[in-house]
């Protein structure tokens, strides 16, 4: 019989997770050697996607709407125990988004700039994390991949302060990842992974 | 039928929203083109082009749709078998086309009709439009083929992906794959059409691949998840198969040129400036760069004889005395103009040539012939204020204009072939 944790880790669907996020490691292991073109208009300087960064972005999305809470009308009973567990998960999930490119990279030569993609996987993952509990699984991940896609447009296009870093420019403080997952600890602290209004709204 | 009932067993809003979104994201992938040049062959070709973006979110409803029907474990399931013999995946995939391809009509009809009211050549070439629309229906039938074989409504998002990866195919991996995919990534020119026989074949294929996908995804989604091989299912799989083979062996020739393209033209100075009805109302500026260049050059240039729109020229390099000028959709006639005919008078281009032959010895005619060009673009009143440029000292712009002329009228010829004269040392 499993108890603790791991219970609660399985009741949020741990295991589809994992095969998600083994899935996520193969495929940009696969085609860690390719990059999207983000190159809008002409003067200005691309901000290309590598696959194995669209992959973990794709799993922090993805995988937080897997996890979602399907017991949340008993979660929500049980707050304080709940509350260290719901906040784990997303910390779980982040270091395994931000883990994808790393191994990817194992496979890559030396010079290409893959240093800068776990930071933004966190900052997604918390993005994800906020947004699935705000908006419910599917509109949550819809929408976090639609902002990523979004950012790495202004970022190709402008000079507006986008909290990602990019290959080029691969530095960002370490400051913006730290703050976003301290922002979506304390969201998911106070409603344990679903907004009541999402959750009113699922039932209808 | 309402919206309700073209959603049931499913809320409305699964069907409304993504059609907001396809009808949204198809027209501003047009608004561009309301400040372009109105050419039909264009405003038909975004019909499948605009599927890059539109195909994604065809397929990630679709695939919500058909997670949420397919599950024989799940709620609905008891409510799609509840008239067991209709066909199920069909009616779910006709209603998710039907509604979508509205919504893709919606975006689509504003720049069809500016492009009606604008364009002066030509009409809207069916067949493109047709394998839109085909287009539309292939990207549903993979999102709900997706579905069948992974039931799990919140993996809508990588449905989208997939899709999108897979229309990127033509211009990431091969060209070859635009022969069944729908998006050409090509955009196409005033003199150019797509090959009857391509567009044929590309139908019959998306048409081929959107039956099997659906029919599989029945297949794959049934209860008892047997694979059923009948003579029909087998004689469809061989017929895919075929088609693809054939594709992958002998891609066809997409593009077709005009052989002998329409062309107005008028005289400008000396010159004749021709441009493609299609271009109709870019003649005049045409003309009215012609006549300033070739006043500042003094005369007509010598070896010069036509300022001709690329587009009203046979495929080939253009004949000699020609100046050929590419017309880009967001480019002004007279900026191509002036350029292009500058850098003629001043034998740029063959200064070009003559350096790719033989690198050595070639770049001081080359700077003279850049130099030049700028200063004819100076004197008709044509340089643009965004690019300024230092001349260097003892060139043209410090000797009075009336002895460049004179020097141009004696030394033309040789110029415009790029044979500088060189100064008696």
């Amino acid at each position: 019989m499993i108890r603790g944790p791991l219970l609660f880790l399985t009741a949020r669907g741990l295991r589809p997770v994992l095969v998600l996020w083994l899935a996520a490691v193969a495929a940009a292991v696969a085609t860690a050697t390719v990059v999207m073109p983000v190159d809008l208009r002409f003067p200005h300087e691309p901000r290309d996607v590598p696959i194995i960064e669209l992959v973990a972005v794709l799993f922090a999305a993805v995988g937080t709407a897997l996890s979602r809470p399907r017991l949340a009308e008993w979660e929500k009973l049980a707050a304080p125990r709940v509350v260290p567990a719901a906040c784990a998960q997303v910390l779980l999930l982040a270091a395994l988004a931000a883990a994808i490119a790393p191994l990817a990279a194992l496979r890559l030569p030396d010079g290409v700039p893959w240093h800068y993609i776990p930071a933004n996987a966190v900052v997604v993952a918390a993005a994800a994390s906020l947004l699935c509990a705000l908006l419910g699984p599917l509109a949550g991940s819809a929408s976090t991949v639609a902002l990523f896609m979004v950012a790495a447009g202004l970022q190709n296009l402008t000079e507006l302060p986008v909290p990602l870093a990019e290959p080029d420019h691969p530095t960002l403080s370490p400051a913006v990842p730290a703050a976003a997952l301290a922002l979506a600890l304390a969201a998911t602290a106070a409603h344990r992974g679903l907004t009541t209004w999402a959750l009113a709204r699922a039932r209808d | 039928m309402t919206p309700r009932r073209l959603a049931w067993p499913l809320p409305a809003t699964t069907l409304a929203v993504p059609a907001a979104a396809v009808a949204l994201v198809a027209f501003a992938l047009t608004i561009p083109n309301f400040g372009w040049r109105s050419e039909w062959q264009v405003a038909s070709a975004l019909a499948h082009e605009h599927l890059s973006l539109v195909g994604p979110l065809a397929a990630a409803t679709a695939f919500h749709r058909w997670a949420l029907l397919a599950d024989p474990g799940k709620l609905f399931a008891a409510a799609r078998l509840a008239g067991t013999d209709r066909p199920e995946h069909w009616a779910g995939f006709l209603r998710v086309w039907l509604v979508l391809g509205v919504a893709y009509t919606v975006g689509l009809v504003p720049i069809f009709v500016h492009t009606a009211a604008n364009a002066t050549y030509g009409g809207p070439a069916l067949g493109p439009i047709v394998a839109g629309y085909l287009g539309l229906g292939f990207t549903i039938a993979v999102g709900q083929l997706l579905a069948a074989l992974v039931p799990v409504p919140v993996l809508s998002v990588v449905a989208a992906l997939v899709v999108f990866l897979l229309l990127q195919l033509p211009q990431t991996v091969d060209r070859s794959f635009s022969a069944v995919l729908p998006v050409q990534w090509h955009e196409l020119y005033l003199n150019e059409s797509e090959n009857p026989t391509a567009l044929l074949f590309r139908i019959i294929a998306l048409t081929a691949l959107t039956a099997a996908l659906v029919g599989a995804s029945r297949i794959v989604g049934r209860a008892d998840r047997r694979v059923a091989v009948t003579p029909a299912s087998a004689g469809a799989v061989a017929l895919l198969v075929l088609l693809l083979a054939v594709a992958a062996v002998n891609p066809p020739t997409r593009i077709r040129q005009d052989a002998a393209p329409p062309a107005e033209c008028v005289p400008a100075a000396g010159l004749r400036v021709c441009a493609h009805p299609g271009h109709r109302a870019d003649l005049a500026p045409m003309a009215e760069t012609t006549a300033a260049l070739v006043a500042a050059y003094g005369a007509a240039p010598p070896g010069i004889t036509a300022v001709r729109d690329a587009a009203t020229l046979p495929p080939g390099p253009p004949p000699p005395g020609v100046v050929a000028v590419p017309l880009a959709l967001d480019q002004p006639a007279d900026r191509a103009v002036a350029t292009d005919l500058a850098d003629a008078m001043a034998g740029a281009r063959a200064c070009a040539r003559k350096s790719r032959r033989d690198a050595v010895g070639s770049d001081v005619d080359t700077n003279q012939a850049y130099e030049l060009s700028q200063w004819l673009l100076r004197e008709a009143g044509l340089q643009t204020p965004d690019q300024p440029w230092a001349p260097a000292p003892g060139s043209f712009f410090d000797r009075p204009a009336a002895e460049v002329r004179a020097w141009l009228a004696e030394h033309g010829a040789a110029i415009v072939r790029c044979d500088y004269p060189r100064p008696a040392a």
